[in-house]
């Protein structure tokens, strides 16, 4: 009862001018794709801009510290209320605390939306949604393919690790409930 | 037969919603003339107002997608040993806030680039966006900029340097002991301030 739609990949693509940075895989890791991140960035800047390689790296950087940041913020509030997942509304507190305020309206839309989506998704057996051809409902195997290249046993574990865990939690998400289940927590990669 | 050009404005293709930013390259177009430090500062407020209204707009057109891997933005959360257990919707959410994070600090260094009568965004423009921004300042101490930086800035002539946004409540003194540790220059900073 594997539900992997979510578990979209930043695989290669063609177009990929820049392709993934000299990291070592394991460094890749810890930052978003370099391609995506460029891509992002590209949105926020007229025709004529340019972004340097130094640039680019320095905002996968920043994103994972951000992200390090505000989950901290929202690891310490469950931790004082004895709870042990951390959710969407915590994030959003974490985010209003530390001055972030003007992501949390449009992120509250966006919450909103993804939870009907889900609803829609869990409720009618995976249908397609329409729109935009997105990375978010790519296959999983392809999504392995890309990212883990070829061959290597532990690689493939890894990967069957991951799809495992999020079958965890969005089994737990579904239950209600946080117990049971052998899923590993921590880090994944030791 | 080939179309011909008609315009010389370039469609990306892979941002096919590139009407949505069209509103910001205005934005940028009307202001870049201007250079005065003032006008600086509020051309920057003025784009971060264009762009959040532009991220609320497009949220009407929601299509459930973001640009960011889910599975990188899990496994990223996952190596902080902190992090227990993380709801279905926390990936989702971050996948989301981040392209915010990227759009804006993005936004925040070009008009950096600009000041400099540059083109090409450096690693320097960025930190320069976090350091004179109260709310990303958390990221100096985090981030490896660089003596790169450092050393851009010292070159860089005085009437360019741009201040602390004074629109955002800053602790000056906070300021200044961040530039004194980070560029070893107490002459230098007290010049940057007094200007």
């Amino acid at each position: 009862m594997g539900d992997s739609d979510r578990d979209s990949g930043g695989g290669q693509n063609g177009n990929n001018q820049n392709g993934q940075s000299s990291l070592s895989p394991r460094e890749q890791d810890r930052f978003l794709p370099i391609a995506n991140v460029s891509r992002i960035m590209k949105k926020a800047l007229p025709a004529n801009a340019k972004i340097s390689k130094d640039a680019k790296e320095t905002m996968q950087e920043c994103v994972s510290e951000f992200i390090s940041f505000v989950t901290g913020e929202a690891s310490d509030k469950c931790q004082k209320e004895k709870r042990k997942t951390i959710n969407g509304d915590d994030l959003l507190w974490a985010m209003t605390t530390l001055g972030f305020e003007d992501y949390v309206e449009p992120l509250k839309v966006y919450l909103q939306r993804f939870r009907e989506i889900e609803g829609e998704r869990t409720g009618l057996g995976r249908p397609q949604t329409g729109g935009e051809v997105g990375e978010h409902q790519r296959d999983a195997v392809g999504d392995g393919g890309g990212f883990y290249g070829g061959g290597g046993g532990m690689q493939y574990h890894q990967h069957h690790q991951f799809l495992h865990q999020q079958n965890h939690m969005y089994g737990a998400t579904g239950g209600g409930s946080d117990s049971g289940g052998g899923a590993a927590s921590g880090r994944t990669r030791t | 037969m080939r179309r011909p050009k008609s315009s010389h404005v370039r469609m990306e293709p892979v941002a096919p919603r590139s009407h949505n930013t069209m509103p910001m390259l205005d934005q940028f177009r009307s202001n870049h003339p201007e250079t005065s430090k003032i006008e600086g500062v509020s051309s920057l407020d003025t784009a971060l107002k264009v762009f959040w209204n532009n991220q609320r707009e497009q949220l009407g057109n929601f299509a459930g997608q973001t640009h960011l891997p889910l599975s990188r933005v899990r496994k990223i959360l996952k190596s902080d040993p902190e992090v227990k257990k993380i709801s279905c919707d926390v990936p989702a959410l971050f996948s989301k806030a981040c392209e915010y994070f990227i759009l804006e600090v993005t936004l925040r260094a070009w008009m950096h680039t600009q000041s400099c009568t540059r083109e090409t965004i450096r690693r320097c423009d960025i930190f320069q966006a976090v350091k004179n921004s109260g709310t990303y300042d958390f990221l100096i101490d985090r981030v490896p900029f660089g003596p790169h930086c450092v050393t851009h800035q010292g070159v860089q002539p005085p009437a360019e340097m741009i201040l602390p946004d004074m629109n955002v409540p800053i602790d000056m003194d906070q300021i200044e002991e961040e530039n004194m540790m980070e560029e070893r220059s107490v002459g230098f900073d007290l010049n940057c301030d007094l200007q």
